[in-house]
């Protein structure tokens, strides 16, 4: 198993688009924070001497707190183009028939998927860290960032997002390495790298709540898409709303515990092509 | 263990149609053994289940002495080159390798083990920076023949593995087969169009068509079922035989082409001539026919081969 997984690490690192979304993302999140301060100008600019307009806005923090970076490293944009690139490491050995070399020889074929999931779980460390490091610096450029703030609360809210995006990664597999279809693989990144289910949990919603006579009931706080992209705070922004975390992190569990297994499954039932 | 390769009325059906059925093969370690079938036979099928990459639908095999779970145990000592060559075209040739040694376990650092391979198939001379996309037909046949062979595999499977290649090309891979065989002892699996080629290596045949094993036979087989044989076109045949009887020639036969065959005293078909023409019948044509592999497969298959 170890090593297959350092032969699909070999060629992640051998993968020009890896270092291009690793660029794109490390920019993308550089950006974050003199954009917030652009926007801010701009719209005082164009609040000119309306007092109201001007009292809305407010004054541009002072300082942000680095528990606060990490509740949100990661832009949808951002979460495709990482998904993207786990599809497109997932598939290569696929679409080239470099698997033909190795699949036969190994003494379990299963291995391949899990070595593909252990990789898609090193892109997303890599790139969550990148963008909370980029988006940091970011922010250090117009602002001070406060490090004093809870780091093990920090740590939580990171490895939480991880985990929600190694589960939709899962998801990704299935659909790539189970059903052998990229094209499949890239419509459901963007469905869910972008959130855009989050409109179909609204009818779920809406039907869950009908149904049952439940008041309030969101789908969206169990899945792993939407709970990636959701702040997991308290309404205060400082502490961590455990419930949510809690709710994410076992949905987000049993689904790579119930799709890994599946997609291995398949992938052993499948003639190697 | 008397032989490295056993199969067991292997069958593959695809959508209720059998791609090849009850097929059973015997390899004897070290041998190379010749599998011979028009496209569609089902050498393909054959040498997919036999690689690992195809579950049978019926039936099973044995590699090295074991089946099942021991057997898969043992893949790492079978190396393949299954239709065209997998590679990952951005990469060069010696990163595709790589790839592959690391997930196998090997240490390509050793010993310029990666340049050992590539020499091994012509290949020591391609640029690193060059990927395996801009490679030749040819170029990527050798990487994926090197490919296969990481790892000094005990048995290598290669389906086409002259497809493409020129006469130069494939004179060194037929010299490189039978220096593996020779020299490390490698029993080898092969599939070719190109049957000549494969009369010159190979030590064993298996003949596919239709998804049916037909025959299996060693190479002395072969030159005892065919070998050489007199052939005569007379306008009488039975005249023809009742006269070479008349000088001891008794082993004849009468084939599809309604040619006369002699099986014995081939140095003589001066005499043979003579005996025909002073019986007035008219001789056009005696000659000595060597039976090539192409020949026998036509002869089993009963037609035309599109190789």
């Amino acid at each position: 198993m170890g090593k297959v997984i350092r032969s699909d690490l070999f060629r992640l690192f051998k993968m020009k688009s890896f270092y291009i979304v690793f660029v794109l993302v490390a920019l993308l999140n550089l950006a974050v924070g003199p954009l917030t301060k652009l926007m801010y100008n701009l719209g005082r600019m164009l609040a000119g001497s309306d007092e109201k307009a001007l009292a809305e806005l407010g004054s541009f923090m002072k300082e942000i707190k680095f528990f606060n970076v990490l509740n949100g490293p990661l832009g949808r944009v951002d979460t495709v183009i990482i998904l993207l690139l786990v599809i497109w490491f997932a598939y290569a050995d696929l679409a080239h028939g470099y698997i033909k070399n190795i699949a036969g020889q190994l003494s379990k074929k299963g291995n391949i998927v899990v070595s593909k999931l252990a990789v898609s779980g090193m892109i997303i460390t890599i790139m969550m860290i990148a963008a909370t490091v980029f988006q940091t610096v970011g922010y250090m450029l117009i602002v001070k960032v406060d490090f004093t703030s809870d780091l093990a609360d920090a740590a939580i809210l990171f490895c939480v997002r991880w985990l929600c995006l190694l589960a939709v990664c899962s998801v990704l597999l299935l659909v790539v390495v189970g059903a052998h279809s990229q094209t499949g693989g890239a419509v459901v990144s963007v469905v869910m790298g972008a959130g855009f289910l989050s409109l179909a949990y609204l009818g779920i919603n809406t039907g869950i709540n009908k149904l049952f006579k439940l008041d309030g009931f969101d789908i969206g706080e169990y899945m792993p898409d939407s709970v990636f992209h959701s702040a997991l705070t308290l309404k205060d922004s400082n502490s961590i709303d455990t419930e949510l975390v809690l709710k994410g992190v076992i949905t987000a569990a049993a689904i790579i515990l119930v799709i890994n297994p599946l997609t291995i499954r398949i992938f052993n039932k499948k003639d190697v092509t | 263990m008397e032989y490295i390769l056993e199969t067991h009325d292997l069958t593959k059906t695809y959508k209720k149609k059998d791609a090849c059925r009850d097929i059973n093969i015997s390899m004897r370690e070290g041998e190379i053994y010749g599998l011979i079938g028009r496209n569609g036979a089902g050498k393909t099928t054959i040498m997919r289940m036999i690689s690992g990459l195809s579950a049978p639908t019926k039936g099973s095999y044995s590699l090295f002495g074991k089946e099942g779970a021991a057997m898969r145990k043992m893949m790492n000592k079978v190396g393949v080159l299954i239709e065209h060559p997998g590679l990952y075209p951005k990469f060069s040739a010696k990163d595709n390798l790589r790839i592959k040694c690391i997930a196998m376990g090997i240490d390509y650092k050793k010993n310029n083990y990666l340049d050992g391979l590539l020499k091994l198939v012509g290949l020591e001379n391609v640029s690193d920076k060059k990927g395996a996309g801009e490679f030749s037909l040819g170029m990527r046949q050798r990487l994926g023949i090197a490919l296969a062979l990481i790892g000094d595999p005990s048995l290598i499977i290669l389906d086409e593995p002259i497809n493409g290649l020129d006469p130069q090309g494939i004179v060194e891979v037929r010299h490189t087969l039978e220096r593996l065989r020779n020299e490390k002892g490698m029993t080898i699996m092969i599939s070719s169009h190109i049957l000549d080629e494969l009369g010159k290596i190979a030590d064993s045949y298996g003949i596919i068509h239709e998804g049916r094993l037909l025959d299996q036979f060693t190479a002395a087989e072969l030159g005892r079922r065919c070998g050489q044989y007199v052939s005569i076109r007379t306008n009488d045949n039975s005249l023809a035989v009742s006269t070479l009887r008349k000088i001891g020639i008794t082993q004849t036969d009468i084939d599809d082409n309604g040619l006369i065959r002699v099986n014995e005293q081939l140095d003589n078909t001066p005499a043979m001539a003579r005996a025909i023409i002073g019986a007035k019948i008219e001789l056009h044509e005696i000659f000595v026919k060597n039976v090539s592999l192409e020949d026998y497969y036509l002869n089993v298959t009963g037609g035309e081969h599109n190789g």
